[in-house]
């Protein structure tokens, strides 16, 4: 088991580095830079562009050198100072920008996540063994159309019940008074107050994803021989499908752990920028709108190696739970 | 027959499954009984309804499968006093306490399929040690010891090594000797074996064989055993019933079927063994019978097997449905003529 964590680690180093080499480039693929552009911005203002401030903006961002070299720059930075390097929209570090946003996304995305499987699994799994009666076409139809309604739509549904029925104002993560404040366990209330509108809106979209899954693959081994073999030991029905089937078609929901870190960050954008969510999506997108490029490229690092810690996680608990699995590794 | 010694009477069972094309009737009417301490086989056809039997006896009959009429009296000997009782396994809830108790413990069963019948993503040992805690009162130490004497007994090489492994680490026949040892773990009075070798090669089914024969001997218990293989039947069992389309057509012991068979069917099964050495009819083609197995949504009237049945009668064996008639003492069939009542 250790040498297959260790060798899936060893895999992993490589990948990171050349996934970083192309988003990097990927970023610099548009024609121009953010100084292009931010320039182009205020002389559509008819403000006066001073040449010699661009120069040295250009100058401090290196961003007239080689790409090799620029990407040079913000590695090493990244690796021997943890400097992420400066965003030129925010005019601020990288560092000092992402880190409360990811704090605050991962917080949220967990808990939904969580939510979404803690639903989902026990109502699939009674679907399954429920299969074509009425509460199982009644879950079916609710999934159905939870997976098909869009996540924004849902969050302006219910700001605007919220509003409406019992005239909250629901939008954001925190109050108005706490919004920049620094944290204090007032601010903690206060984010819990607001947390539950998000979570219930991102958690219903990949709950009804995932009771389809659950259902399907519970259905899938329901009927395999070594059921029967446990229900001819003479096993109480509830216990011998949590304990075989369940357990067998749980394999799916680990191994989609790999992206649901990732989606962790990126996912959820719109339903950010409905809520007003303090979050990381709607950053992220903005960044690469405007050719922000360091703050983009930081985002796109840190989204590829969650996907690469991710999978490795994925497979670890696949290893655990599938003894066929680590034979192979 | 000594009432004593009467473990499973199967009378009249019907077993239906309500499908949307129509209700297939699997089991129609089935009657045997199984002795204690006995191996009898059960015969037929795919789709004859020799393993929906089986599980309507440990009541595990999937869904939409359902027992629509009948008995199946299992006889139970109490401990000590050997004052027995007798209960109808019909009238019970399959997932009620009474027939849990029973189903694993006092009546179980190994499956066709050694390479899919054990999950695959917990160990033997777990899996044999879960049957027996639940029908045993022993601590997990004990649970332990017993499943790797199991192990032993049905002869897999290093038991206690074997306990932590898991199915796919194992060959066919070690995975069937597995299973054979979580059934026996409970000392049933009764093992079903359905089909338990069709999916083993033949060296290995030999060994099969012959294990449970030795075990059957040395537990005294009895085993309905399942088969299309009337090879296998000639070496295992005593008595033999033969099913045809939910029916049992047959019932006698071994010799008897085999050297003074009297239903039709039966025979054409006998004719469709190849033999070896017999020079007087050189290059016989093998003989099969004629015919398909009937739609099973619309059974033929009368004997179901009249359409393929060489000696058929029209306006009788289209017309009326053959009673079971006993022409020996113990050697009943399903066929007036081959009774001599016609």
């Amino acid at each position: 088991m250790l040498k297959y964590i260790l060798k899936r680690i060893g895999i992993m180093v490589p990948t990171i580095i050349v996934i970083s080499m192309i988003s990097f480039a990927i970023i610099q693929l548009p024609p121009g830079d953010y100084l292009t552009s931010y320039v182009a911005g205020l002389r559509q203002m008819g403000d006066n562009v001073d040449e010699d401030e661009i120069a040295a903006l250009r100058e401090r961002y290196g961003l007239g050198q080689p790409i090799y070299v620029q990407y040079y720059k913000w590695v090493s930075g990244i690796i021997l100072r943890g400097d992420w390097g400066q965003s030129m929209e925010w005019r601020k570090p990288v560092k000092d920008l992402i880190w409360e946003r990811m704090a605050l996304t991962v917080a949220l995305s967990l808990v939904a996540v969580l939510v979404s499987w803690f639903v989902a699994i026990p109502v699939g799994v009674f679907s399954a063994t429920h299969q074509y009666t009425i509460p199982d076409y009644l879950f079916s139809a609710v999934s159905f159309i939870g997976a098909g309604l869009p996540g924004f739509l849902i969050a302006l549904v219910v700001m605007w019940v919220a509003m409406r029925q019992f005239g909250l104002n629901v939008g954001g993560l925190f109050s108005q008074e706490y919004m920049v404040a620094p944290w204090s366990w007032p601010k903690v209330v206060d984010l819990l107050k607001h947390l539950w509108i998000p979570v219930i809106v991102i958690a219903l979209g990949s709950t009804a994803g995932s009771i389809r899954t659950t259902r399907a693959n519970v259905l899938d081994e329901l009927n395999k021989p070594y059921v029967e073999t446990a229900r001819a030991k003479g096993l109480r029905e509830r216990k011998l499908v949590w304990k075989y089937p369940v357990r067998v078609a749980m394999n799916p929901f680990f191994s989609t752990v790999g992206w649901t870190l990732a989606n962790l960050i990126s996912g959820q954008t719109l339903v950010a920028y409905v809520l007003s969510l303090q979050t990381t999506g709607p950053m992220m997108l903005r960044a690469l709108m405007s050719q922000d490029m360091y703050l983009a490229g930081s985002f796109l690092l840190l989204l590829s190696t969650l996907t690469v810690i991710g999978t490795l996680i994925s497979d670890i608990l696949l290893a655990w739970f599938d003894p066929r699995i680590r034979m192979e590794g | 027959m000594d009432n004593n010694d009467l473990l499973v009477e199967v009378k009249n069972l019907q077993t239906y499954f309500y499908l949307d094309e129509g209700t297939v009737r699997a089991v129609d009417g089935a009657d045997f009984n199984i002795r204690r301490g006995e191996i009898l086989g059960v015969v037929g056809e795919s789709g004859c309804g020799k393993s929906v039997t089986a599980r309507s006896i440990i009541r595990i009959v999937a869904k939409p499968g359902r027992i629509v009429g009948g008995q199946i009296l299992y006889h139970r000997r109490q401990n000590g006093n050997g004052q027995g009782e007798v209960i109808d396994l019909t009238q019970l809830s399959a997932q009620g306490d009474v027939m849990r108790n029973i189903r694993g413990a006092e009546i179980s069963m190994v499956f066709q399929e050694p390479m899919t019948s054990l999950s695959p993503v917990h160990t033997i040992g777990n899996q044999i040690i879960e049957a027996i805690t639940l029908h045993q009162r022993v601590d997990p130490q004990e649970a332990r010891a017993k499943a790797i004497e199991m192990l032993d007994f049905v002869g897999m090489p290093l038991p206690d090594r074997t306990i932590e492994q898991y199915s796919y680490e194992l060959s066919g026949g070690m995975r069937q000797r597995a299973m054979i040892a979580m059934a026996l773990s409970c000392h049933p009075s009764l093992l079903i074996a359905d089909e338990p070798t069709t999916a083993l090669d033949v060296t290995t089914e030999a060994q099969i064989l012959t294990l449970m024969r030795r075990l059957q001997r040395e537990l005294g218990m009895a085993i309905m055993y399942i088969t299309h293989n009337l090879g296998v039947v000639a070496q295992m069992t005593e008595n033999v019933v033969v099913m045809y389309m939910g029916k049992v057509v047959e019932q006698a012991d071994v010799d008897t079927i085999f050297h003074n068979s009297l239903h039709p069917y039966t025979q054409a099964l006998l004719h469709s063994i190849p033999h070896m050495g017999t020079k007087s009819i050189e290059r016989r083609r093998l003989a099969s019978i004629k015919g398909m197995v009937p739609d099973p949504y619309a059974l033929p009237r009368g004997c179901a097997f009249h359409p393929r049945c060489s000696d058929m009668r029209p306006g009788i064996c289209d017309e009326i449905e053959p009673q079971m008639i006993e022409v020996a003492p113990g050697h009943r069939v399903r066929c007036d003529r081959a009774a001599g009542l016609a």
